[in-house]
């Protein structure tokens, strides 16, 4: 067995909630359901199998692709059952890819954690243009996009000026290093700063989740709301 | 010269003569794995100490970039081959830079799936498993990391094997679809469509390698290969074909809106047609679609082809070296 699956199996006695999911242990095996499904009788939720766990964490309810499996969208309605620690590696994998690996990676003494700046000075490309943006700037982009309301693991990484979640924060799932959304916000961000366009006032349905070319993405919108929060904590000052 | 590899992937149906020959070729003496004394030795299919890491594209607005690459892991985990089978992704979770802290058994082998040698193969992946240092131009791709040894492979669409995926998926077309009946090879004309230039990458290169690959074979009237953004284009496929039977297959990984979407209206299908279809989650190409006196049938991307396990499985036996 992995280390990583020894460590979560040890920390699971009888329950444990990992981002949306309730890790049960059986009499054998392991079952696994949303957590909002905690007390829902097992005939009323519909047995997932192996990849159709995948399949069903792609999709948020009406069908839209999910980019980030840590958004807080997960569809209840199902269980599923591991007979062995490896089928439940494969599960948990299947709904928090990588996710078990960095919870563990994250209890060592130096975890390998990225910051902002180290992160995006390694990128080349249409994304050198994140390392331009100024620290309140990337720190709202970070507020943003990192939002309880977007996503639930929490961050433990940062930039100048911006605090890591606290412990307790969104979930036990941590997050290393800045994720491709993040890297994908922070461009779009930073080419609207260039450009200094005013935020659309126009109330619009919310644009699909990765699509940040269109002002009605809901992180955009938060964005607009971290950059007033901004300003008027300067104004403040 | 071939390489002696038989179907198996075990060394046994080579002379001795051919294997020497291999080796020389594949390793210069001076750092072969091994001299080949004690051949045929263990280049089995023994991976159970190993991982295989699959890295794909993926995609922050759809599912399908990120589906051949979790197919083949699939299979390749249900093959039981290996001790662990990880996918990774770009745009996608685990992310490239993420995926090696879940694999933890001593030998690693990371294999792109990606068409060809380019900005994603040779730059953006190495340097995010951090096999390569910024500023790097060249990089080891064997590495000791704590106690993993960790091999960075070619990617799938370089390597010679392709040209069975390709044949696999062209073959396969005309048998699902055989109206009036399926061509024989020899009167058909084979296209292998590519992106061209724009996207970073040489597929241009690997897209050619494999139609000249293919045109020595002899198997097909007419080999082409045809590009979306660079002369010839694949709209000219009508023209540039001799026979009556074309069979198209787009060289790319996975299915998307250059294959479901852009491919179609080159062949000429009116782009609300295409949209029409795909809302109706029709296929956006009929099979075969007779256009200027040709008869056409299209392919769905080489990404999906089962034979591409093999082509993995074969990057990581060239990678792990024999003995
Ligand atoms: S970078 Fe932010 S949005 Fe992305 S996974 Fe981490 S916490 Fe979530």
């Amino acid at each position: 067995m992995n280390p990583d699956m020894r460590a979560f199996l040890a920390a699971l006695d009888t329950e444990i909630v990992f981002g949306q999911v309730a890790v049960r242990r059986l009499e054998r095996g392991f079952e696994l359901r949303h957590e909002s499904d905690r007390s829902a009788a097992a005939d009323n939720l519909t047995t997932l199998k192996g990849t159709e766990l995948r399949t069903w964490s792609q999709q948020a309810a009406g069908g839209a692709f999910r980019p980030l499996k840590s958004a807080p969208n997960l569809r209840a309605g199902w269980r599923a059952l591991a007979a062995d620690s490896a089928a439940l590696e494969l599960l948990l994998h299947y709904l928090y890819p990588g996710a078990v690996a960095d919870w563990f990676a994250a209890q060592a003494a130096a975890p390998p954690i990225t910051s902002y700046r180290q992160f995006t000075a390694r990128q080349t490309g249409m994304y050198r243009i994140t390392t331009m943006l100024q620290d309140a700037i990337a720190g709202a982009a970070i507020r943003a996009c990192c939002h309880v309301d977007f996503c639930l693991k929490r961050r433990l990484w940062s930039v100048e000026g911006l605090e890591a979640d606290a412990a307790g924060a969104k979930s036990l799932i941590p997050c290393l290093e800045p994720c491709a959304l993040l890297l994908e916000f922070a461009r779009k961000v930073a080419r609207l700063e260039q450009n200094d366009a005013p935020p659309s006032e126009e109330p619009q349905a919310d644009a699909a989740e990765g699509d940040f070319d269109a002002p009605s993405n809901p992180r955009r919108k938060r964005f607009g709301l971290e950059k007033q929060a901004l300003a008027a904590k300067r104004a403040v000052e | 010269m071939q390489r002696p590899l038989c179907a198996s992937g075990i060394f046994q149906f080579c002379t001795n003569h051919e294997i020497l020959e291999y080796l020389d070729q594949r390793w210069p003496s001076a750092n072969r794995p091994c001299r080949g004394h004690h051949w045929p030795c263990d280049v089995s299919d023994n991976f159970s100490d190993a991982a295989l890491v699959l890295i794909g594209h993926g995609s922050t607005v759809n599912a399908d970039s990120a589906t051949p690459t979790c197919q083949h892991a699939d299979a390749l985990r249900q093959r039981g081959l290996f001790a662990q089978v990880r996918e990774a992704f770009w745009k996608q979770e685990p992310y490239v830079w993420q995926v090696l802290r879940g694999v933890f058994a001593p030998r690693v082998f990371v294999v792109p799936l990606f068409i060809s040698d380019g900005y994603f193969t040779e730059e953006v992946i190495p340097r995010e498993l951090g096999f390569r240092r910024p500023g790097e131009t060249n990089f080891a791709r064997a590495q000791q990391r704590g106690g993993q040894t960790l091999h960075y492979c070619g990617p799938v669409g370089t390597h010679s094997s392709m040209t069975e995926v390709l044949l696999a998926r062209a073959r396969e077309i005309v048998q699902t679809f055989p109206f009036p009946r399926a061509p024989k090879p020899s009167d058909t004309a084979l296209f292998i469509a590519g992106h061209g230039t724009g996207n970073n990458e040489n597929s241009r290169q690997a897209i050619e390698q494999q139609a000249a690959l293919i045109r020595g074979r002899q198997l097909y009237a007419e080999v082409h290969a045809v590009f979306m953004e660079e002369d010839p284009r694949i709209g000219d496929c009508g023209r540039l074909a001799h026979v009556k039977n074309i069979v198209m297959v787009p060289f790319f990984i996975s299915d998307g809106l250059h294959s479901f979407e852009d491919i179609p209206v080159m062949l000429g299908v009116p782009r609300p047609v295409v949209r029409e279809r795909l809302r109706q989650g029709q296929p956006t190409w009929r099979n075969p679609t007779e256009r200027d006196g040709k008869r056409i049938w299209y392919t769905a991307a080489i990404g999906s082809e089962p034979h591409l396990s093999d082509v993995i499985l074969e990057r990581v036996r060239e990678a792990a070296g024999p003995c």
